[in-house]
């Protein structure tokens, strides 16, 4: 690495190579990696469109419903999509700037610190940008089109917005350096990491459901809404007027001039001021100490090899596998958080998507949907766990082969996986079906369930879960996706996890639907009528996934030496 | 992996409720749903006796809601019961069947006189019906869709002074003093001021 003065050249080297190695672009695309990412951008415009559609409710009943004036609910709504933005910038610039992989090797080039980290904070500025437009932009055109503003109003949001962008990336960059102080601290502790993580997906998910509820409740109910209560409508006012300094972005676009301070000159002097300010701090903190972080965060990966293990613990060739695989999930956050981040967090998922779905559901057809719904539930997210023993071998990576050398029968390699997979999946069906019966059977949870359904709601989901465990490991064993370059993460989710996410959701919607159509007495389907006790309806789903799960189990272990002989990463 | 992750957790909660509705949806003209709970929105009533106004339409009385939605037969029929005559006089008429009931409930609005001389607990209407009030009384007013109740306590009560009397002594003598009591009927009937 050279200390001397910015090459702009290298600048912009260094930046084509940067989104070069983003885009895939120096390898050939076959065929099926142009039609997976075809997918991936179908189902990003997907989920924007939800997004999209959850900020039009949003608006309407706080503009329309609610009567709040565009400066107050812009207000509110900048306050939401910046601190969104600088979370999100945070992520970026910390991943990019202090994480990336290729620090090591861009260090042995003949380029300065500097020019790696202006080439690097391009990206990390215009990603920023992308983000809080898309974030901010449904937020100005939908509330503009509510509250009938003038054609003014669309261009003054789209300078404003772009104004508004640089806000989140400047404090990133200020926030980046004691973040990544903090991540260099704990990156080996993994159990707290775990913790963390659990906690943000529980917290991020209560949010999520609460904002759902609120969405579907006022889709539900056309009456006055809680906003239209005055004392609620007062307390949003009184904190859009509070909240500074974000506030002053919506008194630039539509403040008024009555109030001296309030002018939309004024305002954007002082926006620019506090823009400047932590532009200024922003540049200084970054350019003084991201080559030390760097270094730091390098020097401190290998800590977690220092600890020195004295004696081998003598285990048995089945309790060595399993210690194995137990501590590959571990390796990283990637593995951490599909898995045991998710088997931990499920509990609290099902009880609040399953009080959501109920309490819709019983007000529609009543509570006889509530045994099937909840079936629907668990099984729906038990597959998100299950869905990770579909890279059971393509996680061997670079290390594929050893399972082959090793004195151990495949079929004792394979179950071993089994095993852990299934002790897991079984735990969180349990913690699930704990939750729910503690949620939903007692008086004073609406007695929506019987210790009955919860007991066979247990059994199928078991049973459906072994059942998905083998035929995901088997999907593995026929088409497995090594990543043989680096360090062998399977950072990508492969085809195999998608395969079992899709059966998995499918089955539990297939079986949802069942238990909940079939639970209702005199249905009708054509000329016949059935009339089906709850126990029937649990007889037939326990039978059918038994006979699934002994299936399965053929498919996963009938010529499994000879099947895992052929495979070749 | 993550992002994938997420997304999936993002969409899981819109599938439930999506298969939730559509389900709703097909069961409702598919099965039979029952009423799962009937509910009033009182549990308690007072009516003022008004001898002019005797019908009270029951729905603009108390308003009875039963769930689910979409529940097949939504109907529910009025009834009452534990009817307690505050009125002596009217007691002792109605038990010897002369009179009508101090309450019942009937469909129409105008009830013929034999009508009214029926057994009142055999006697119920549609959700549209009427409440007919005779005199002072309370009792039990009952919704049922189903087989489920809701119930809600009335009390016919007055608080304008129907007629007043005074008691006082036949006979008085000259330099003596007396006490005059007045009573109003209804008793509970609210007096503002008294002018002697």
């Amino acid at each position: 690495m050279k200390q001397s003065n910015i090459s702009w050249q290298s600048v912009k080297t260094l930046f084509r190579l940067d989104l070069r190695s983003r885009k895939d672009a120096t390898t050939e695309l076959s065929h099926k990696d142009k039609a997976m990412n075809v997918m991936n951008f179908i189902f990003g415009v997907v989920i924007y469109a939800m997004l999209v559609a959850g900020i039009y409710f949003f608006t309407n009943m706080f503009v329309k419903r609610a009567g709040l004036s565009l400066e107050h609910f812009l207000s509110v709504s900048n306050l939401l999509t910046i601190g969104v933005s600088t979370i999100i910038a945070i992520s970026t610039v910390v991943k990019n700037l202090y994480m990336n992989g290729d620090n090591e090797l861009l260090f042995r080039f003949p380029v300065s610190g500097t020019e790696i980290l202006i080439a690097k904070s391009i990206y990390c500025a215009l990603h920023n940008f992308v983000v809080t437009v898309l974030l901010t932009l449904p937020f100005h055109i939908i509330a503009g089109a509510i509250a009938g503003a003038s054609v003014g109003y669309y261009f003054g949001s789209i300078a404003m917005i772009i104004f508004q962008s640089f806000l989140p990336f400047f404090i990133a960059n200020l926030v980046a350096i004691p973040v990544m102080k903090i991540v260099n601290l704990i990156k080996n502790q993994f159990l707290l990491v775990l913790i963390l993580i659990i906690i943000a997906i529980c917290g991020c998910f209560v949010i999520y459901m609460n904002a759902l509820s609120s969405v579907l409740g006022y889709l539900a109910d056309n009456r006055v809404n809680f906003f239209a209560d005055p004392t609620i409508k007062a307390k949003i006012i009184e904190f859009a007027n509070n909240s500074y300094p974000i506030n002053l972005y919506a008194f630039v676009l539509v403040g008024g001039t009555e109030v001296v301070w309030r002018h939309p000159a004024l305002c954007f002097v002082y926006l620019l001021l506090m823009n400047g300010a932590f532009g200024v701090g922003a540049y200084f903190t970054t350019t003084r100490c991201y080559y030390s972080t760097i270094l730091c965060g390098i020097e401190s990966e290998k800590e977690s090899l220092v600890k020195v293990h004295k004696t081998n613990k003598v285990r048995s060739v089945f309790g060595t596998l399993l210690n194995r695989e137990f501590f590959l999930i571990f390796r990283s956050f990637n593995y951490s958080f599909q898995y045991l981040a998710m088997a931990c967090a499920a509990p609290v998922m099902v009880y609040y998507c399953n009080a959501l779905a109920s309490a819709m559901g019983t007000k529609s057809v009543g509570t006889t949907i509530v045994p099937g719904l909840t079936l629907l539930v668990i099984i729906i997210f038990v597959t998100i766990i299950v869905s990770f023993a579909s890279t059971s071998i393509s996680r061997e990576g670079n290390v594929f082969y050893h399972t082959k050398i090793i004195p151990v029968s495949y079929t004792t390699q394979i179950l071993t996986k089994l095993f852990l997979y299934g002790i897991v999946g079984t735990a969180s069906v349990v913690l699930c079906c704990v939750t729910v019966a503690a949620a939903f059977v007692p008086e004073a949870g609406g007695a929506l369930l019987t210790p009955l359904d919860v007991g066979m709601i247990f059994l199928i989901c078991e049973l459906v879960v072994l059942a998905e465990t083998c035929l995901s490991i088997w999907a593995d064993i026929k088409s497995p996706t090594f990543n043989v370059s680096g360090d062998g993460e399977l950072v990508a989710a492969n085809k195999n996890v998608a395969v079992a996410l899709f059966v998995g959701i499918f089955t539990a919607i297939l079986y949802g639907v069942f238990a909940m159509v079939f639970s209702f007495q005199g249905l009708t389907l054509g000329k016949m009528t059935f009339d089906m006790q709850p126990a029937e309806v649990y007889g037939i789903l326990a039978g059918v996934s038994g006979a699934i799960l002994i299936a399965s189990a053929c498919m996963l272990f009938v010529n499994l030496e000879k099947r895992y002989q052929k495979i070749v990463p | 992996m993550k992002k994938v992750m997420v997304g999936i957790l993002v969409i899981i909660p819109v599938i439930i409720v999506l298969v939730v509705a559509m389900v709703s949806v097909f069961v409702s003209m598919s099965a039979h749903i029952a009423v799962d709970d009937i509910t009033l929105d009182k549990n308690y009533l007072e009516i003022e006796y008004d001898s002019e106004q005797s019908a009270f339409k029951l729905s603009d009385l108390l308003t009875a809601t039963v769930t689910p939605d979409r529940a097949s037969n939504k109907t529910y029929r009025w009834s009452i019961s534990d009817l307690v005559c505050i009125d002596e006089e009217y007691k002792a008429e109605w038990d010897a069947g002369l009179i009508p009931a101090p309450a019942f409930v009937h469909e129409n609005q105008e009830v013929a006189d034999e009508e009214m001389l029926g057994d009142i607990d055999d006697d119920t209407c549609s959700h549209d019906g009427y409440l007919h009030i005779n005199t002072y009384c309370s009792f039990l007013l009952k919704a049922q869709a189903e087989t489920h109740i809701a119930t809600c306590r009335v009390y016919v009560v007055g608080f304008k002074v129907e007629s007043i009397k005074v008691i006082i002594g036949d006979t008085m003598t000259v330099g003596q003093n007396a006490r005059i009591e007045v009573e109003t009927d209804p008793v509970e009937a609210i007096v503002e001021s008294w002018i002697y």
